[in-house]
């Protein structure tokens, strides 16, 4: 009689636990769109989330980051056995390129949300380095940026006043001079990661933004100009930075994060080579010249002959997401990967990094909602004046820059003159099959 | 009949040895024979899918392959000889000299093993610099900061400095078998060689290193094997550089793999470290064994 019941109660239980499993999902269950990436930060990523589901509350976004090496393994792997997620961070250049063939081409979503003109909504650096690599004919968008950075130098201001200097150098025998001045001071004076590849890479192309921006921007997509005179003087420049002693001892050696990056907010240091994306600081620390920004400025390259102009300054994207086509097996995925994708860049998403101080808006017209104190507020807006104009500061061909840093690397270490190193880099620029 | 019973059961007793096997033969097969031969296969084809050696064929006109190739086997034979003699010198003065401090001074020497490389990267990134490293501010304090090298940022000096990085990490490693050999010697054996006028070098030389073969030829396989597979401690203190003086074949294979986005040349870069540590492992088994032949 037990065991009767006992089975009846147990066939019950089932007939209700298959109906529970038959039943639809309920029409008010949040669709969920997972994104990967390796930037922003969690705690910043985390605060988009709840601006956009709090904003959607049918969407749910499931993040996963990780720290860049590690994401682009996951990626190459998850691309290999065919679950990307819906929505993946992507640098431009190649990283775009190499999942190209598993993303949706966007200039038709973006015209979705943002209207037919919604290209006036972004820098033309941003626009053109968000289509570096694609192939020929093919203007399509394949990321969007979230993100915008401008590169340049800080300074520490207590370091220079106690080394009795009135502000950054604006050429490049000042600049020299106040290295000197600096390390008597007892200051690192300025201070370059030079193992950080991509570190020597910006340095030496807000260098050449001086000296030849056009050879520039046509190198940078895959063009061999890297012997053109002004690419070379650039080199020239970049080596003096060494004999010259600019650079601390060893900087080839040296990192740029952490040790550079930590150096520099603990007072060490007077010159550093950081971008835009160093404005985070102020959220991160208690120090109140660092809390405010107070403490340090900013300067671009100094003029390399006396009465000449300073740099102009270069820039572009920081960071950007793609819709992966993983999402297109889903019209709900994919309608709600598109809103994700609106509110990430133009959005509530958008305007929680910018409180963060997470980088530049790459989407204009967006500022973040909190007062800043003067002195950062000026930082910030000539950040973003610079964005509307500056030049853009990515290498697309990843082997050309390889070959670059690896040049720069052996000019620094007195293994290779400019010339031969600029030589080098254009046969590898020949052999990646760019013309002249 | 019962040698046809015994038969049976001895093919019967085999069928169940060969299924209590299988999970771990089948783990064999997937985990490490099959990346194997994918790995062996994409270093053979190109990236249309296509048959070819182009792959080999560049590694053999790629400089930087053969500085990665060099810096390689510059890491076994100084790693692993430093390693030897440090562990070696250490564990016997441990060992005959202060044997009831053994465990203390085991422990302290094993504790780098247990630092994650980061870690000690990052420590040992500054404790080099220059201009504010400890090395800097001991050469400083002496007078002598002017003519402080640059040891990681000198393409010269570079690799050797990541390579004692390792061997400070490692040495504990060694050490700590090495007393555990001699802990397992006759002392009885000692004793009479002693006798026998065997005092000092000659009783390390002709007793105790002999005895301890078994242990040092281990020892060198496995810090074969380590020394070719680091990767961290130079991808985190030099990326490799300066000016690539500093690739390994591991190194060489993620910078292909992953930033150049060459997964075919990584591959066939992946085939030839396989096919060094192979080689350079049999060796040392051979060596051993015809050392082994040469004590009996």
């Amino acid at each position: 009689m037990i065991r009767k019941n006992t089975l009846q109660r147990l066939a019950a239980a089932l007939v209700v636990a298959g109906i529970s499993l038959a039943t639809p999902a309920r029409a008010a269950d949040p669709v969920t769109v997972t994104v990967w990436s390796w930037t922003p930060v969690t705690p910043t990523m985390n605060a988009m989330i709840a601006a956009i589901e709090k904003a959607h509350p049918d969407i749910h976004v499931q993040a996963q980051i990780q720290p860049h090496t590690a994401y682009s393994v996951s990626l190459q792997a998850a691309a290999g056995s065919g679950n990307l997620p819906d929505i993946i961070g992507l640098s431009p250049g190649a990283e775009t390129q190499q999942y190209r063939p598993h993303l949706l081409k966007l200039a038709a979503v973006a015209a979705s949300l943002w209207g037919a003109d919604w290209q006036k909504n972004f820098a033309p650096s941003l626009l053109s380095e968000a289509r570096f690599g694609n192939p020929p004919g093919d203007d399509d968008f394949y990321a969007l940026p979230q993100e915008a950075q401008i590169n340049n130098f800080w300074y520490y201001i207590p370091a220079f006043t106690k080394a009795g200097l009135d502000g950054p150098p604006k050429t490049m025998a000042e600049l020299i001079a106040d290295a000197e001045k600096l390390r008597a001071a007892g200051f690192i004076p300025f201070y370059q990661g030079g193992a950080t590849g991509t570190f020597d890479v910006w340095v030496y192309l807000e260098i050449a933004v001086q000296t030849d921006p056009d050879s520039m921007a046509a190198a940078e997509q895959g063009a061999p100009v890297w012997t053109k005179p002004g690419m070379v003087e650039a080199a020239r420049a970049w080596q003096q930075l060494f004999t010259d002693k600019v650079f601390q001892p060893g900087a080839l050696s040296a990192v740029q994060y952490p040790t550079g990056a930590n150096l520099f907010a603990a007072g060490r240091v007077g010159m550093i080579s950081l971008g835009s994306w160093w404005l985070q600081q102020t959220q991160l620390s208690d120090q109140p010249g660092l809390k405010t920004m107070s403490d340090y400025g900013t300067f671009t390259f100094p003029a390399l002959q006396p009465g000449g102009q300073p740099a102009g300054p270069i820039g572009g994207v920081d960071f950007g997401w793609g819709i992966t086509d993983a999402s297109a097996k889903s019209p709900e995925v994919l309608a709600a990967a598109k809103i994700v994708l609106h509110e990430m860049i133009s959005g509530v998403g958008e305007r929680e990094a910018l409180n963060q101080l997470n980088d530049l808006p790459a989407f204009a017209g967006i500022s973040p909602t909190q007062t800043l104190p003067p002195h950062l507020a000026e930082i910030y807006d000539t950040y973003i004046k610079q964005l509307g104009t500056a030049r853009t500061h990515v290498i697309g061909n990843p082997v050309i820059n390889q070959s670059l840093i690896t040049g720069l690397q052996a000019i620094g270490a007195g293994q290779m003159t400019p010339e031969a190193a600029m030589a080098a880099v254009q046969a590898t620029a020949v052999a990646q099959g760019g013309t002249k | 009949m019962p040698a046809a019973a015994g038969r049976r059961r001895a093919r019967a007793g085999g069928g169940t040895a060969w299924l209590y096997a299988m999970p771990a033969l089948l783990m064999f097969a997937v985990f490490i024979l099959y990346p194997i031969a994918a790995n062996i296969i994409e270093s053979l084809v190109d990236a249309h899918g296509s048959a070819t050696a182009a792959n080999y064929q560049q590694a053999a006109t790629d400089p930087v392959f053969w500085t990665a190739l060099r810096n390689s086997v510059v890491w076994v034979v100084l790693s692993v000889a430093l390693e030897t003699a440090i562990g070696f010198g250490l564990g016997l003065a441990i060992a005959m000299y202060i044997p009831r401090a053994q465990a203390l001074f085991r422990t302290l020497l094993f504790l780098p093993m247990v630092i994650t490389p980061s870690v000690v990267a990052l420590v040992f990134t500054t404790i080099y610099a220059p201009d504010y490293g400890l090395i800097f501010g001991l050469f400083n304090s002496l007078g002598l900061g002017g003519s402080f090298p640059a040891i990681l940022g000198d393409p010269a000096t570079a690799t050797v400095g990541v390579i004692l990085v390792n061997v400070w990490q490692w040495c504990g490693f060694f050490v700590l078998m090495y007393c555990v050999g001699l802990a397992q010697v006759d002392r009885e054996l000692l004793s009479a060689a002693a006798i026998d006028g065997a005092t000092g070098f000659a009783l390390v030389r002709h007793v105790i290193w002999p005895l301890l073969r078994p242990a040092t030829t281990s020892l060198i396989v496995l810090g074969t094997i380590q020394a070719l597979q680091q990767f961290p401690l130079i991808f985190l203190m030099t990326e490799g550089g300066p000016a690539n003086s500093t690739q390994t074949l591991a190194t060489y294979i993620f910078q292909t793999g992953f930033t150049l986005n060459e997964m075919h040349y990584a591959s066939a870069i992946a085939v030839v470290l396989f096919v060094l540590s192979l080689g350079i492992i049999m060796l040392q088994y051979r060596w051993g064994q015809t050392q082994q032949t040469a004590d009996a």
